[in-house]
């Protein structure tokens, strides 16, 4: 067997148990915290020492808040399926920008 | 999760070529807003504003020492790349589109992303950064979000 293709078929069952691993929900797995919510997916990497990372993950039917904060990293993620947009909902700043 | 990984990796790459190459064919607008136009390309540094209508893709290089960008799109795809490279990087973008698409990717000593989709029918964002700092927040309001975020502190 040619090595592109033991490398192949290593890729693909590294990929597949991926896969199947990430189906059952959320991960924190080192430097990667995944959390999945019905059609809703967030993925945050950072650098750093894992142990030292700071995690917090809110998640309830439509919504999902995550914080995780490592070394000199921060990110806050929001995800939620509450219906379209309405002008009123626009930042007041942005309304007025647009009115002129 | 390495499968997303990849993906990603892919994704970017594609983008950040894509971004490059726009930028090149472009020209320099500079600090120029861009307002109800299809699609515009940045490169400069300074603050920059585009708002743009009617769902074209936009890609902006900015890499001056402080880089400030922000981006309003309203089109029924929306879709932005955003590279700065300089000390100082902000990038905002607020999305309205059915389907938003966003990259931004950020090399400074301090990186600044602020993020908001509110597709009606999915959003999609990427925010890479790398510098001493890093800060990024994502909001998605739509059916289907997917969100991945990637810092590197150095």
């Amino acid at each position: 067997m040619t090595r592109i293709g033991a490398f192949a078929i290593v890729s693909a069952v590294i990929m597949s148990t991926s896969a199947n691993a990430g189906g059952a929900g959320d991960e924190t797995h080192g430097n990667t915290t995944i959390v999945r919510n019905g059609d809703s997916v967030a993925i945050v990497t950072q650098s750093g020492d894992p142990a030292q990372a700071e995690v917090h993950v809110e998640k309830r039917p439509g919504y999902t808040r995550i914080f995780r904060q490592s070394g000199g990293n921060t990110t806050v993620v929001t995800q939620s399926t509450g219906g379209n947009v309405k002008p009123e909902d626009l930042p007041p700043w942005l309304q007025e920008f647009l009115r002129r | 999760m390495k499968r997303h990984l990849v993906i990603g990796a892919t994704l970017a790459l594609a983008l950040w070529g894509a971004t490059a190459g726009a930028a090149v064919a472009g020209g320099i607008i500079g600090a120029a807003p861009i307002q109800g136009g299809g699609h515009g390309h940045g490169h400069g540094a300074g603050a920059q504003t585009f708002v743009v209508y009617g769902g074209q893709p936009l890609s902006i290089n900015q890499n001056g020492q402080y880089n400030i960008t922000t981006v309003i799109q309203f089109g029924n795809v929306d879709g932005v790349a955003i590279e700065q490279s300089g000390a100082t990087n902000l990038a905002s973008v607020f999305q309205y589109g059915n389907i938003n698409d966003l990259l931004i990717s950020q090399f400074g000593h301090t990186n600044s992303a602020y993020v908001r989709q509110y597709g009606r029918e999915a959003n999609n964002s990427m925010v890479g950064q790398a510098g001493s700092m890093n800060g990024a927040f994502t909001g998605q309001y739509g059916p289907r979000n997917s969100s991945s975020t990637w810092q590197y502190d150095h």
